[in-house]
């Protein structure tokens, strides 16, 4: 609790305190030791001074004793009140009867000789010694005892107490001082080291610097905080420059990023505008064309020579294909003008709808089977063309086949996000090398002469799935058939309650609508 | 707090000191023993020359000029004692011949004739009882006063004797002579 409070106290009060606490306890412990030292010195000097008295008494009253005169002896011990500390003297016959006694006035008897062979002892009274006494030859004469008060001890013990007491404050008030002025020569550094510390934390303001005021430890710490800050300043200057230049170089990629963005973005629009409006302008001249043929052969069909004829019929043919190719170009033109609008699109009835129209248009002996395909969210009409582009190319590549097979199913999305399709046919297949071309503008793996075509379709098959935000890729093998994939943003199921449809068990399945021509 | 039992036995250990120091009390010692206790206290406080003993076996040898009953005292009250690492012999005197072997001798009340016709006294500690005593030279005179025995020292006595009498003694007893 202390130690806590202590803590918390600032340093120049901590080193105040120290040193006035140390200098006190030095002044105490040596008043404390003096004081003690004094009473058991005044304590020893006393017996010995009884001692030496009762030595001389003994020396000079044998002859009284033994010759039974107690008034010489008197005299002797009298001789003991020259000493205005002495409380008495006694002479004690060997067997601890009074023989004489001398007393000051209001003195106690003095004790005779303790049974335990005691030779002194401390009273109210004093302090008695007792000493015994010998003839010549050596025979016990008697005891004497002699008594000194210690009022002299206990008086100069008073005065130390008071002198010590006068001798700690004035200790106290002088160390209090000194470390008063000490503690400056330590905290004052500290101090400032540590208000450039605050500053520095609260104003980030590096470029503060304490002044070195010693040459001790403080000071290495000083110079050392003011080279970190150095460092720090350096560090910091540096990297403001680096992010100031870097951030320049952002900001003028950023501007000229959009710049070229957006100068690609009218240049493609022009490009597309312009390809829409030359597919849309060249219908006109075309369909003149294709009317005037028509015309002069309903007209003058009879009429020409048969090679003529040929040549016109010709006409009309290779003006349906352009129309073909230019209807496909507006198509492919058009997906990317038009916003998709979507909404929850069940692409296994539409796969149906879809191929039950090409099978009436082809008459052929395909079989079509579409398997359930979970609700996905797309916009019917592109889904329609996408559809129709992939079955449409299903039955041309397969047609040689008895029978042409074709089957529609889901598959396992990488994406759960996604529903992942695929459209397969037993047809001829494609060279697996040319897997990443196939979707792009006019390229075709097979000859034109072997299967009709725009070039275009997959192109915009691709296109179509890509707004969607979906993929499409393509497998095959060199007669081995091919399937085609593609991947659709799964339809939010509207209530938790619908099942969806490809939950549905095996035999329901089994028993799925399959298009048969 | 003492039991009844612990006072019964305080009363009666109280009781037998109390018989024991009245037995003793009935005897109080005598005026004759205390001189011949005294007797043997005088060797503590004179000295003799240093020839009177040569050797350390010669006996220190107390006179007794007096009945024998004061003979059977002196014999008790320095029995087992010496005299500066001399045996004690105690020997009755009756003639002043036998003095000349003493170093010390006790002369009773009316025997002060072996004084008279002694060659000069040399080395020799005379106690007496009187006057006459002393005016036949002797040393120490015990006098009587009161319920106590005085010493009465006559220094001339004692420097023709050869002694040296202690000023402690000299301090409690009463010279006579000293101007002289």
């Amino acid at each position: 609790m202390i130690r806590r409070a202590f803590q918390r106290k600032p340093i120049a009060a901590k080193l105040r305190t120290l040193i006035t606490a140390a200098c006190l306890v030095a002044v105490v412990l040596t008043c404390l030791a003096l004081a003690v030292g004094e009473w058991i010195a005044g304590r020893a000097e006393a017996i010995n001074v009884l001692n030496a008295r009762a030595s001389i008494i003994s020396a000079n009253v044998s002859a009284a004793v033994l010759f039974n005169s107690p008034r010489d002896a008197d005299v002797v011990l009298a001789g003991l009140r020259a000493d205005p500390n002495s409380r008495g003297g006694a002479i004690f016959r060997p067997d601890g009867s009074l023989f004489v006694q001398s007393l000051p006035p209001g003195a106690l008897p003095l004790p005779p000789p303790p049974a335990s062979g005691a030779v002194h002892e401390f009273s109210a009274e004093g302090v008695v010694v007792w000493v015994s006494m010998r003839a010549a030859d050596g025979r016990k004469l008697g005891t004497i005892a002699v008594r000194m008060s210690l009022a002299t001890l206990y008086a100069r013990l008073r005065l130390y107490a008071v002198s010590s007491l006068g001798v700690m404050l004035a200790a106290t008030l002088f160390s209090y001082w000194l470390s008063n002025r000490l503690q400056q020569l330590i905290s004052q550094p500290l101090l400032s080291l540590a208000a450039a510390a605050d500053r520095v934390t609260q104003e980030k303001d590096f470029s503060v610097r304490t002044a070195r005021i010693a040459d001790d430890e403080i000071g290495r710490l000083a110079s050392a905080f003011n080279t970190m800050l150095a460092t720090i300043q350096a560090g910091q200057d540096e990297s403001a420059r680096l992010y100031a230049q870097v951030r320049s170089y952002a900001t003028g990629l950023e501007a000229r990023v959009n710049e070229r963005t957006q100068q690609l973005q009218n240049a493609y629009r022009e490009l597309e505008s312009f390809s829409y409006s030359v597919s849309h302008d060249l219908r006109a001249p075309l369909r003149h064309i294709a009317s005037y043929a028509e015309i002069l052969q309903e007209e003058a069909g009879n009429k020409l020579p048969p090679e003529t004829a040929e040549l016109a019929r010709r006409i009309v043919r290779a003006v349906e294909r352009l129309e073909k190719l230019i209807n496909a170009l507006l198509d492919f033109a058009r997906v990317t003008q038009k916003e998709p609008t979507l909404e929850t699109v069940d692409i296994a009835s539409l796969a149906r709808e879809v191929a039950a129209e090409l099978l009436v248009e082809n008459a052929g002996d395909a079989i079509v089977d579409v398997q359930p395909i979970a609700p996905c969210q797309a916009d019917p009409v592109l889904l329609r063309q996408v559809l129709a582009n992939l079955l449409g190319n299903a039955l041309k590549y397969s047609r040689g086949r008895r029978p042409p097979r074709i089957s529609v199913r889901e598959v396992p999305a990488r994406d759960p996000g996604f529903v992942a399709c695929a459209v397969q046919d037993n047809g001829v297949g494609f060279d697996p090398a040319g897997a990443d071309k196939l979707f792009n503008v006019f390229v075709r793996l097979h000859h034109s002469q072997e299967f009709e075509g725009t070039g275009i379709g997959l192109a915009t098959v691709k296109r179509i799935v890509q707004r969607h935000g979906g993929n499409i890729w393509a497998e095959s093998a060199r007669d081995a058939g091919a399937t085609f994939y593609f991947t659709l943003p799964r339809a939010v199921p509207a209530a938790a309650a619908t099942p969806p449809e490809r939950t549905a068990s095996p035999s329901r399945r089994g028993a799925a609508v399959s298009t048969r021509h | 707090m003492a039991t009844l039992s612990q006072l019964v036995r305080r009363g009666a250990v109280a009781l037998l000191a109390l018989l024991v120091a009245t037995a003793f009390a009935a005897a109080p010692p005598s005026a004759a023993d205390v001189k011949a206790v005294f007797l043997y206290n005088f060797t503590g406080f004179v000295e003799w020359p240093a020839e009177t003993l040569p050797s350390s076996d010669t006996p220190f040898v107390i006179g007794v000029c007096a009945d024998y009953e004061m003979v059977q005292l002196v014999r008790e009250a320095v029995r087992g004692e010496r005299v500066r690492g001399h045996p004690i012999e105690v020997a009755p005197v009756s003639s002043s011949t036998q003095l000349a072997r003493c170093q010390l001798v006790y002369v009773a009340a009316g025997r002060e004739w072996i004084l008279d016709r002694s060659p000069p006294r040399h080395a020799l500690l005379t106690v007496g009882e009187t006057d006459e005593f002393l005016r036949c030279g002797g040393i120490i005179r015990f006098v009587p006063d009161r319920n106590r025995i005085k010493l009465q020292i006559s220094l001339p006595a004692a420097r023709s004797a050869a002694l040296v009498v202690s000023s402690q003694l000299l301090r409690i007893a009463e010279t006579l002579g000293a101007d002289q």
